[in-house]
């Protein structure tokens, strides 16, 4: 049952599947979050430095990644 | 664990693999013996249970401790505490506490870019744009369910 799920849930959404979180979706919660609070004015993603990229960066390198999606 | 990790290519996978959304890590953890949390009993959270029932943590020489934490605030303030290592959760609680000025956790990794949620509604709303200015019911505040 558990790996009917995976499959579905990797065909379905499988795009999302081992990225960062979206750069869009993240500055959308920054705005919502400023609506409340003015520390969260003109904050970007790099400026909070949310990102770390270099653990995904090495698995795309050493092509992981495309063999988990196929 | 940062350096372990970049030690032993296959760890990398291991962690990277199991977590994701909202994965965030603690800048100071540096062992093997993880407390990872997860907050929603879910097929897109599920790889970290798989992996601990097919052996995978074990494999690849960590102890991981798997903790169910209530998403939203709790989970966010739990990893904060430093309880826990390693967290897989919705994005938006964790950039709020970014915002909020606590910058020791970081996001490495994601599961989905997406909301897999459903609306549920009663028959007569045929489009997300009827229930603009009605309530709406969501499971927990805080998390990525609003």
């Amino acid at each position: 049952m558990a790996g009917i799920g995976y499959d579905y849930f990797l065909a379905k959404y499988g795009e999302g599947v081992l990225n960062l979180p979206d750069r869009k979706g993240l500055e959308f919660v920054i705005s919502q979050s400023a609506k409340s609070n003015p520390k969260a004015k003109g904050q970007t993603p790099e400026l909070l430095k949310l990102l770390e990229p270099s653990i995904l960066d090495e698995l795309k390198k050493s092509g992981f990644i495309d063999k988990v999606k196929k | 664990m940062r350096i372990r990790l970049a030690k032993n290519p296959i760890c990398i996978l291991a962690i990277s693999v199991l977590y994701g959304t909202g994965l965030a890590h603690s800048a100071t953890a540096a062992t093997d013996k993880l407390n990872a949390i997860y907050t929603a009993r879910v097929m897109s959270q599920a790889m970290p249970w798989i992996a601990q029932e097919t052996g995978l943590f074990k494999k690849y020489e960590l102890d991981v401790q798997l903790i169910y934490v209530l998403a939203g605030a709790p989970a966010v303030a739990t990893i904060l505490a430093g309880d826990s290592e390693l967290t897989q959760q919705g994005a938006a609680g964790l950039t709020r506490a970014f915002v909020q000025g606590n910058r020791d956790i970081v996001f490495i990794g994601g599961i989905k870019n997406i909301l897999a949620h459903s609306v549920l509604a009663k028959p007569e709303i045929k489009s997300p744009e009827q229930l603009r200015g009605k309530k709406i019911g969501v499971t927990r505040n805080g998390g990525d369910r609003l």
